[in-house]
């Protein structure tokens, strides 16, 4: 395995006018890793991969990809990245077989039985134009297209986005067929935490534009915590606490999310004199919602309409 | 080699956690035996359709643990259960299953005495099925 | 790039289809038209369009053809980039193992082969029902589809103008369609062009920027920055055209709705020397539509005998002499020289006369050619055979007809005589010959005939040779004959007059006539308007009689008004200085002057804007004498094209920087880290 990351940027920034969508990303992806990429809309994910791939010139910084600049991509390098886009998009006036013989003649490199198989995997007829397939038919014909000249490196943008369960499973089931070469990177971006948690080696958190989290799956569910602390009356108020990503106060109870949580943080709680204090685990998507929702201290939102009822 | 697994996304508990629970309560309960078979890494992560490495960790953890064997170039066997955790580890590892089933069991306003009674026939029971193993 | 070409033929095959049905719908209404207009002239007395007899020449169709090409060029090109703009798409395009040139090449060819299906094949389906004869009862030669060649090569270059339009990422009200501009600006120079090969080669050049600027697009995704250097130069050479064209709309607004509406109109007042019956010149000035003044050469007004008032225009004019005139083209190269493009008529034949229901052309190779109006098939032709029989000669054009119109009056279908350079010929129709009735001398040169229809000049002929001006019966017997005085290179237009005698309808040797030569208008306004025209009296019996030389009476427009000036002087500097107009005065004018302050303020204000993002040195002088030479439309460009990057303040210097530079431009800080909040989780990524 060669130790050379398939993806590295440096301070890679993207302006659109006055907005900044990307603003100075570090990131490192090694060979070989299923890399989740996340973050809520509009936080610069698609931005990013469109950078990657040579799409958007990046205002600022520097990116390379399987080792060659992002700035001049030259179609050697483009052969070996599989890129899907995130609508689909395909020819709408081909048919499914017109699509894949189009696409088969620009690599040298076709694997007919991938294409097949994926195609099959989907219950694509050849004869269906583009046009009148479903959502989730399109996005099997752009996972066929893309997996069957066997890229080392498959860049998905949002794979899952408008796909139903069962297209979904089908689409994992493809990402998983992929790991086994061991030298195939997967980058993925996607709001569905269940296939994350299925698929992905690694995540990266995305936050309004700056990239706030870089690492490996289990380690960032272990990094946010939860504790519930009961009082008897209304909880007082809460110190500072280091990496706080949300308090919220209910009568009688105080629910504290943070990250990096250690014995300080749990003797600074304590030090409120709870009646009662214990950890909460937080599953995957728990442990995202709170790290990506709003941050500090708030009564609970349904509350505070009933009071001004 | 029946499948022993069952993978809940969405859960507090991380997938290869389920993967080590599930696989110590099926020797533990005699679903799996000293000597059976499991899946290679990649036919149980395409099985269970989660990542590879996901299977491999867990597969780690239990062979550490000494409740799998790897042999090379024929699979992965449950093997003869090795003392492999100190006793304090041991402990350590209890304590929370245990705080868990007492807090449980006082919620359920069971009296320590019913539970303690409870605790003993339980053992009772598991003795024979294991032939006092 | 061969599947990228097969692939969008296909898909917008269905777009050629369609221009391909309009097109042909248009052309048939054309060739229609011209059917028609042959009918007209063999059933109705009145005038018709000569040209309108062969499609392939007709004003109308060459309008509708340029329209047609540049329109479905233009849609052709736009769409096809259009159909791929989205993103995503875009992006599946252009991520395949190809280069980006590779895949604007293939789109390019695809859509060139398009538009020559839809534009080129209806054409060479006109062509060849016109070239069958039975159809067109005109003269047809090859050469007379140069000028639809012309219109139809125009399409590229706006099919490379959509393509730019549909391709770059900029403000559909800002910079999007200025590539469109630089296509019209080549099409009007395209069409205004004298010569075919020149035409080519400004299609050639305009097709190759356009096309440069759009394989920029390709490789940039749209944008200025991240082109080859070609593909810059070309953009801003594209961008440049249209500025201009929207400075040049923009200024022609304003003046037509801010400033005409509120300046008083000052009547257009214009002189001309006019003579009489008498043989007396009188000066008459017209101001505004009616008003007249007739004063005679000493000042006196010309008072009515009948009201002792100043005399009325209409009682003027029954005194006036009205003659006919010849003019000499031995300058110019002769009569059949090339025109421009959307008006290709003159280039190839005249009407001649139409005679029971059959049309004669003289044709530019100097042949008399027939054709029978009902069957529209060739008749015959009728070659000069000159004085002798045995010379092969050219008939010259008649100028008895004006070249665009044919009036189809019964006087006109009387006509006989037709010249070649040395020999005047009585033609018969029937027989299909051309008889010899007058030779002029093998030193001298017929320069122009016209045989005339005036009452009192009727079925006579009068020819200018390089030394005399003669006036023929049909039989070739001379009547007049004066010296042509002075030389016909400075004064190629002479007239003449019959005097004496109301309305005579014979002439006879003792009538006095008058002969006026006019001076050259280019020469003359090369000298300052001091060229004179002469005039000379004379007898058949006495010869001259006296002469007068008259200053030519050239009417300027009067002052021009502030806001003209001013507009005109928007015109950058640098091109008024090339300008061959430019002298001293000029230099201190007004417009001069006013124009090199807007260049100079667009120079100041191009370099500030280029100082304050930090071009390179190269960019800088580039831009700066880029601006310097255009002047504002050049300061436009260089806003347009550009991307201007967002600006914020450096944390090391507190200065505003680029937000498109590694480091600040100022003090060389790099852009540090987006600010951390403590709740980053960085772990390293290594397998477990």
């Amino acid at each position: 395995m060669s130790e050379l990351p398939v993806i590295q940027t440096r301070g890679l920034t993207k302006y659109f006018g006055r907005k900044c969508a990307v603003d100075g990303l570090n990131l490192e992806v090694p060979r070989g890793c299923v890399f989740a990429f996340l973050g809520r809309n509009g936080s610069g994910k698609t931005t990013t991969i469109r950078m990657l791939m040579g799409l958007v010139p990046p205002t600022h910084g520097s990116g390379t990809i399987l080792g060659h600049d992002i700035r001049a991509l030259t179609p050697e390098v483009r052969a070996r990245i599989g890129y899907l886009t995130e609508e689909h998009q395909l020819y709408g006036w081909m048919n499914v077989r017109e699509s894949g013989e189009f696409q088969s003649k620009f690599f040298p490199k076709w694997n007919a039985k991938i294409y097949h198989s994926v195609v099959g995997h989907f219950a694509l007829k050849p004869d269906a134009k583009v046009k009148d397939l479903s959502r989730g038919e399109r996005a099997g014909l752009c996972l066929a297209l893309t997996l069957a000249p066997e890229p080392e490196l498959l860049m998905l943008d949002d794979p899952g986005l408008g796909l139903d369960p069962v297209a979904r499973r089908a689409l994992i089931e493809s990402m998983i067929y992929l790991t086994r070469k061991s030298d195939r990177t997967i980058f993925f971006s996607s709001h569905h935490l269940s296939d994350v948690e299925r698929v992905a080696d690694y995540i990266a958190v995305f936050d309004r534009s700056v990239l706030r989290a870089a690492c490996p799956l289990g380690t960032f569910q272990e990094c946010v915590r939860q504790f519930r602390l009961r009082f008897a009356g209304t909880p007082p108020a809460l110190p500072k606490i280091n990496g706080l990503l949300q308090a919220i106060r209910t009568e009688g109870e105080l629910r504290v999310t943070c990250v990096h949580a250690n014995r300080e943080t749990e003797n600074t709680l304590r030090s409120l004199l709870p009646l009662e204090m214990e950890t909460l685990p937080l599953g995957l998507e728990d442990a995202f919602i709170n790290y990506l929702g709003e941050r500090g201290e708030k009564t609970f939102i349904l509350s505070e309409m009933e009071a001004k009822q | 080699m029946a499948t022993v697994f069952n993978i809940n996304t969405g859960s507090h508990t991380p997938i290869y956690a389920q993967i080590t629970h599930q696989a110590r309560h099926a020797v533990l309960t005699g679903r799996l035996k000293v000597g059976d078979q499991l899946p290679s890494v990649r036919a149980l992560a395409e099985e269970l359709v989660v990542n590879p490495n996901t299977v491999a960790r867990a597969y780690a953890e239990l062979s550490r643990e000494g409740l799998l064997e790897s042999r090379a170039g024929r699979g992965v066997f449950i093997t003869q259960k090795r003392k492999v955790f100190s006793r304090a580890e041991g402990w350590r590892r209890l304590e929370p299953q245990l705080h868990a089933l007492i807090g449980e069991a006082m919620t359920l306003d069971f009296t320590p005495e019913e539970l303690r009674e409870a605790f003993e026939e339980q053992l009772g029971k598991w003795k024979k099925t294991k032939g006092g193993e | 790039m061969k599947t990228i070409f097969q692939k969008d033929l296909r898909e917008n095959f269905k777009l050629a289809l369609i221009g391909a049905a309009i097109f042909i719908l248009l052309l048939m209404q054309a060739y229609q038209s011209s059917i028609n207009t042959l009918i007209n002239l063999l059933d109705h007395n009145g005038s018709v369009m000569a040209a309108n007899l062969q499609p392939l020449l007709s004003q109308t169709l060459l309008m509708e053809a340029a329209f047609f090409c540049a329109i479905f060029g233009a849609a052709l090109g736009w769409l096809q980039t259009r159909n791929e703009a989205h993103r995503d798409l875009w992006a599946y395009l252009v991520h395949r193992p190809v280069s980006r040139a590779d895949i604007f090449r293939g789109k390019a060819f695809a859509g060139l082969c398009l538009y020559a299906f839809g534009a080129g094949l209806p054409l060479l389906g006109l062509t060849l029902v016109v070239a069958t004869p039975g159809h067109i009862a005109a003269p047809f030669e090859w050469p007379m589809t140069q000028p639809l060649l012309a219109v139809f090569l125009t399409g590229p270059v706006f099919y490379f103008a959509g393509m730019l339009t549909g391709l770059r990422q900029a403000r559909w009200f800002g910079s999007k369609c200025f590539g469109f501009g630089g296509a019209v600006a080549a099409s009007l120079a395209i069409f205004a062009a004298n010569d075919m090969v020149v035409s080519l080669l400004i299609t050639l050049v305009a097709a190759g920027i356009l096309a440069l600027a759009a394989r920029g697009a390709y490789q940039s995704g749209g944008f200025y920055q991240g082109q080859p250097a070609a593909g810059k130069f070309a953009l801003t050479i594209a961008t440049l055209a249209g500025c201009g064209a929207v400075m040049f709309v923009a200024v022609g607004l304003t003046i037509t709705l801010g400033f005409q509406p509120f300046t008083p109109r000052q009547d257009y007042t214009y002189s001309y020397h006019q003579m009489t019956r008498g043989g007396k010149i009188y000066k008459v000035t017209q101001t505004g539509g009616d008003t007249q003044t007739i004063v005679d050469l000493d000042g006196k007004p010309l008072l009515d005998p009948k009201t002792g008032k100043m005399m009325e225009k209409q009682e003027f004019q029954k005194l006036s002499v009205w003659g006919d005139s010849v003019t000499s083209r031995f300058n110019d190269g002769g009569q059949f020289s090339a025109h421009y493009i959307l008006y290709p008529f003159k280039n190839f034949y005249r009407l001649w006369n139409v005679v029971d229901r059959k049309l004669w052309y003289v044709d530019c190779h100097g042949r008399l050619l027939g054709y029978d109006g009902v069957t529209r098939q060739f008749i015959g032709s009728i070659e000069p055979r000159g004085a002798d029989g045995a010379t092969a000669e050219t008939f010259l054009p008649p100028s008895s007809q004006n070249g665009d119109y044919f009036y189809s009056y019964s006087y006109y279908r009387e006509l006989q005589m037709l010249a070649s350079a040395q020999t005047v010929y009585r033609i018969d129709l029937k027989k299909l010959t051309a008889n010899p009735v007058f030779s002029c001398t093998n030193s001298d040169e017929i320069g122009a005939y016209q045989e005339s229809f005036r009452s009192e000049l009727t079925s006579k002929i009068l020819i200018s040779t390089r030394k005399s001006v003669r006036l023929l019966e049909r039989d070739g017997q001379t009547i007049l004959e004066a010296d042509y005085v002075p030389a016909f290179t400075k004064y190629p237009n002479v007239q003449l007059m019959v005097l004496r005698g109301s309305m005579p309808t014979h002439l006879n040797r003792t009538n006095e006539f008058a002969l006026c030569f006019t001076p050259d208008y280019r020469q003359n306004e090369k000298t300052g308007w001091k060229m004179t025209t002469h005039y000379a009296w004379f007898t058949a019996d006495k010869g001259i009689t006296r002469t007068l030389d008259l200053p030519v009476l050239h009417t300027d427009g009067g002052p021009t008004p502030l806001y003209d000036r001013v507009a005109s002087s928007l015109v950058p500097f640098g091109l008024v200085a090339m300008s061959e107009k430019l002298d001293a005065k000029h230099l201190l004018g007004l417009e001069s002057g006013l124009s090199l302050m807007w260049t100079l303020a667009a120079g100041i204000i191009g370099l500030l804007v280029v100082r304050r993002y930090h071009f390179s040195t190269r960019a800088t002088a580039g831009w700066t004498i880029f601006v310097l030479l255009l002047g504002i439309p050049g300061l436009l460009t260089l806003l347009c094209v550009q991307e201007w990057p967002a600006r914020e303040t450096c944390p090391g210097c507190k200065k505003l920087r680029a937000v498109d530079r590694e480091c600040c431009e100022h003090c060389a800080a790099e852009f540090s880290a987006p600010e951390t909040n403590g709740t980053e989780i960085f772990a390293p990524l290594v397998k477990a």
